[in-house]
């Protein structure tokens, strides 16, 4: 329901809920029309968006799940802005499985892509302006007025000199008939909660680690289990020692799981210790054992086979070609999850990007329908697109179902490391051809990756893409993110080439555009320098969107653009992506042993309408260290099949201490809200690459820069 | 059996001796606040003061701990304070976690634990840290990219706990 069709008339049927006084507001399962739910209606719990109690709670359930980007807290604010809810009074919930909290973006119940905000921003302003209407109507009817002599606000209803608390109306409210029609949503400038800096509502779990991630889920009879997965892709297990592994304290159980095998104990270090005794053999697997070298050979001869275009009236033509690397997410959080499947229902804990997800695997695997199978999200220790698989999942409800007792898994992180779905390896090149005024009249571009899409395809259509018809997916439109738009030019000639390599690969936040980014920012920057121009200027005199201009006309004077201090350079990048459109600068000096010192990281964006601009400026901050942390040190290495690094001492994360400042504007919009959680990421290489270059006059064209000999240092300001 | 004090309680473990103090303290103790990241002492993730001093405890065998040595995690930087007129005391945030929350330091938060005992251990040894002494204590893992909000979360909680505020 990415519009609720007002047009219809809508009578709803309201009801006091059956567990717990007070009124509920829900959808309809087709997630079409909001509805205020009958008490007979099954799993009324489970359906519930809003729940107001004779107690005084406001209860909002979020659709999507809280994995640091703070949906949690401005999912919210849409519905108790709309509704005049008192913001004390409010107890934010994430949503179970249930069709009517998918993502109208993904039409599955999935966080990702960037798209909580702008794909729930319209349903939630009309859940909370129904739940609005259905207290002012109960309000009318308790003083017997009009609701046009009644106004809302902070959880009451007044009428001249007279109040009352939303806690009050709930119960009469709960027996009236509301016509949605009546449920106006708030011109934007009666917002009071949307568009301020609200402190998030997980803050003080988080900091007394009260909070709980799926590894801190805990039940009684409950085993802990961790796994090992062959080391070479399509590796099958061989043998294991079985005996010794049973002889050790605590061990419970062994069961083999897709890829690989799990010790079940008491606890995790015996589990561990188990899994050591164990010591399971794995073979090599059918395909031919590649390294990165065969990767990068495989992926060019792609490049090579492309007959690509040259204008020949073109002044000059500029060729180019990047690439980067896999990279893993390693989220701070290995990958956990516990289950318990009985006969008649199973029960997952899981810190998931995908409840659909969770729920269609535990179907396949225990047979149980969707009423019977609950979902239940903790807070996730990071996602950035790695926890919408649902691999571990699998091996949980597994391991339950074998053993008739709750199994919680939890991966080493060397397993976490080694067995990831990566961001792909990309190469890139690039034709550029310019007139004889130094604009560009060409732009050619060909990439090539393996599909991410394919690969889930192939293993099954996963329900997230099911709605799509498969005649409809031609290529691969999450490899081309970022490339068929390029701000700079009317219509590239771009072909992408999807290349089958046996590394599994994911969404890794950004997902394309991460790669893209890259590739589009240091073209343009090389194709400036080349013409003598400035980067800045020669972007600006290329771009024609308005909202791009904006940007990054506001970033040249924020970053104060060409007037750094002696010894000090800038990079600058532009990316559009989920809507949201960015720019960011970074200025730095690099010492004659190559090692870089950040001063300073601008970035400008246009995001539309903002909910909560403190959240959103963390969103980008995180998101330009995620990207920094790539750019700086992110690979992941293919050594005869299997991947090299196994932990934080060689897949290394920057630190506190490396990173700069980093200054972040938010331009005023009010256009329809688009993505944070990603934004921050594309620009931030070529914007780091392009500053290298100014200051050493070496330009990098494969990714991470520590390959080529630099090393981040202590930033300063 | 392991005797040790944690959060200034007593506790007993039947653990083998080789047992991380981390996984005593998730699993036996059910203490959960602490949190398991890499098992290598690379991310900090496992952080508890030992005797004050900050420990990964991802690799500390629980045999290790020194007779009588106090262990602090985060359930024990987070105070109850005597109240008569509630049941169960009051709690009351350590600076650090309030400046966390003035700050609005936490995104995913897994690694948040970690990151308050070190700043924690860090503010009491030296009140007023410079840029430089903050970069030295603070070199736990953040994956969310909060760290140029804990460098002003240490900073306002060292004015925090000068100024006797909480």
């Amino acid at each position: 329901m990415s519009e609720l069709n007002l047009n219809r008339r809508q009578f709803i049927q309201t009801s006091v809920a059956v567990a717990g006084a007070g009124l509920i507001v829900g959808c309809s399962s087709k997630n079409e029309v909001i509805m205020l739910h009958s008490d007979d209606a099954p799993n009324t719990q489970l359906n519930a968006w809003v729940h107001i109690a004779v107690t005084g709670t406001v209860t909002i359930t979020v659709p999507s799940v809280e994995m640091g980007q703070g949906v949690k807290t401005s999912m919210a604010m849409i519905v108790a802005d709309e509704m005049d809810a008192d913001w004390s009074t409010v107890n934010v919930v994430i949503a179970p499985w249930n069709a009517q909290f998918n993502n109208p973006a993904m039409r599955n119940q999935i966080t990702g892509g960037s798209t909580s905000i702008s794909s729930f921003w319209l349903p939630m302003r009309q859940v909370g302006a129904v739940a609005r209407q259905a207290m002012l109507a109960a309000a009318a009817k308790v003083w017997g007025v009009n609701t046009n002599q009644l106004i809302t606000k902070n959880g009451q209803v007044f009428q001249g000199a007279q109040t009352l608390n939303y806690s009050e109306l709930a119960e009469v409210a709960a027996t009236l008939m509301i016509d949605v029609e009546d449920a106006q949503l708030k011109q934007p400038s009666d917002f009071n909660l949307i568009g301020k800096a609200v402190p998030r509502v997980d803050g003080l779990e988080k900091v007394t680690g009260q909070a709980e991630f799926g590894i801190d889920v805990n039940l009684p009879d409950m085993l802990v289990a961790t796994v090992a997965q062959a080391p070479v892709f399509g590796g099958k297990l061989v043998s294991v020692n079985k005996d010794a592994a049973m002889k050790v304290k605590g061990v419970r159980d062994i069961v083999e799981v897709p890829n690989g095998i799990a010790v079940l104990a008491d606890s995790y270090w015996q589990a561990k210790k188990g899994l050591a005794a164990l010591a399971p053999k794995f073979d090599e697997g059918d395909e031919p054992l590649m390294s990165n070298a065969d990767i990068t050979k495989r992926l060019n001869e792609e490049l090579d086979d492309i007959k690509v275009k040259v204008p020949k009236q073109a002044k000059q033509i500029v060729e180019l070609a990047y690439e980067v690397p896999y990279l893993a997410h390693a989220t701070m959080e290995p990958m956990t999850c516990t289950a318990y499947v009985q006969a008649d229902r199973c029960d997952i804990w899981a810190p998931t990007q995908s409840q659909s997800q969770t729920g269609a695997i535990a179907e396949d695997i225990t047979g149980l329908k969707q009423d019977e199978i609950f979902v239940h999200t903790t807070y996730l220790g990071g996602g950035f697109g790695r926890r919408g698989e649902a691999d571990f999942v699998e091996q949980a409800v597994l391991a339950s179902k074998a053993v008739g007792r709750p199994v919680k898994v939890i991966w080493s992180r060397e397993e976490d490391t080694q067995h990831d779905y990566y961001r792909p390896a990309t190469v890139a090149r690039f034709q550029i051809g310019l007139d004889e005024n130094n604009r560009i009249m060409h732009w050619g571009a060909q990439t090539a990756s393996t599909s991410i899409l394919k690969r889930l395809i192939k293993g099954g259509m996963p329900s997230f893409l099911k709605w799509i018809p498969v005649t409809k997916i031609i290529g691969d439109p999450v490899a081309e993110e970022g490339m068929k738009h390029v701000a700079y030019v009317e219509e590239p000639d771009y072909e992408n080439k999807l290349v089958p390599l046996p590394i599994p690969v994911g969404f890794w936040r950004s997902v394309g555009h991460s790669s893209n980014g890259f590739f589009v920012e240091s073209a343009i920057d090389e194709v400036a320098v080349a013409v003598g121009a400035d980067p800045y200027q020669f972007r600006r005199n290329h771009l024609k969107d308005a909202r791009e201009i904006a940007v990054m006309e506001k970033i040249k004077a924020l970053s104060n653009w060409g007037k750094s201090d002696p010894g000090r350079v800038q990079g600058i990048s532009l990316h559009k992506s989920f809507g949201t459109y960015i720019a960011e600068v970074v200025e730095l000096s690099v010492s004659p042993e190559k090692e870089v010192t950040l001063h300073k990281i601008t970035a400008v964006l246009d995001c539309g309408v903002v909910v909560n601009p403190d959240t959103v400026k963390a969103q980008i901050e995180g998101g330009i260290i995620f990207g920094l942390t790539a750019v700086a040190e992110g690979d992941i290495t293919i050594e005869k099949g299997r991947v090299k690094q196994s932990n934080f001492h060689d897949y290394k994360m920057l630190k506190l201490d490396q990173i700069p400042e980093i200054v972040v504007e938010i331009i005023l919009s009010a256009e329809a809200p688009s993505g944070i959680g990603e934004p921050g990421t594309p620009p931030i290489a070529a914007a780091m690459t392009n500053a290298l270059f100014q200051a050493t006059g070496e330009r990098i064209t494969s990714l991470p820069i520590a390959k080529h000999g630099y090393k981040i240092g202590r930033a300063r300001g | 059996m392991f005797k040790l004090t944690v959060n200034k309680k007593a506790y007993q473990a039947d653990v083998d001796a080789d047992t991380p103090l981390l996984w005593v303290v998730r699993d036996s103790l059910g203490l959960t606040g602490t949190k398991f990241g890499c098992g290598l002492a690379q991310c900090g993730a496992c952080t508890m003061l030992i005797n004050g001093e900050p420990t990964r405890t991802c690799v500390f065998p629980v045999a290790a701990l020194p007779e009588g040595a106090e262990v602090t995690t985060i359930e024990g930087v987070t105070q109850t304070q005597p109240n008569e007129s509630v049941d169960n005391g009051v709690q009351q945030w350590h600076p650090v976690q309030q400046a966390w929350i003035d700050e609005q330091v936490p995104q995913c938060g897994y690694c948040q634990s970690g990151q308050i005992l070190t700043a924690v251990a860090l503010l009491d040894k030296n009140p007023n840290p410079s840029e430089e002494d903050i970069e030295n204590a603070m070199v736990n893992i953040c994956r969310c990219g909060t760290y140029p909000r804990i460098r002003k979360a240490v900073h306002r909680a060292a004015d925090l706990m000068q100024g006797g505020e909480s």
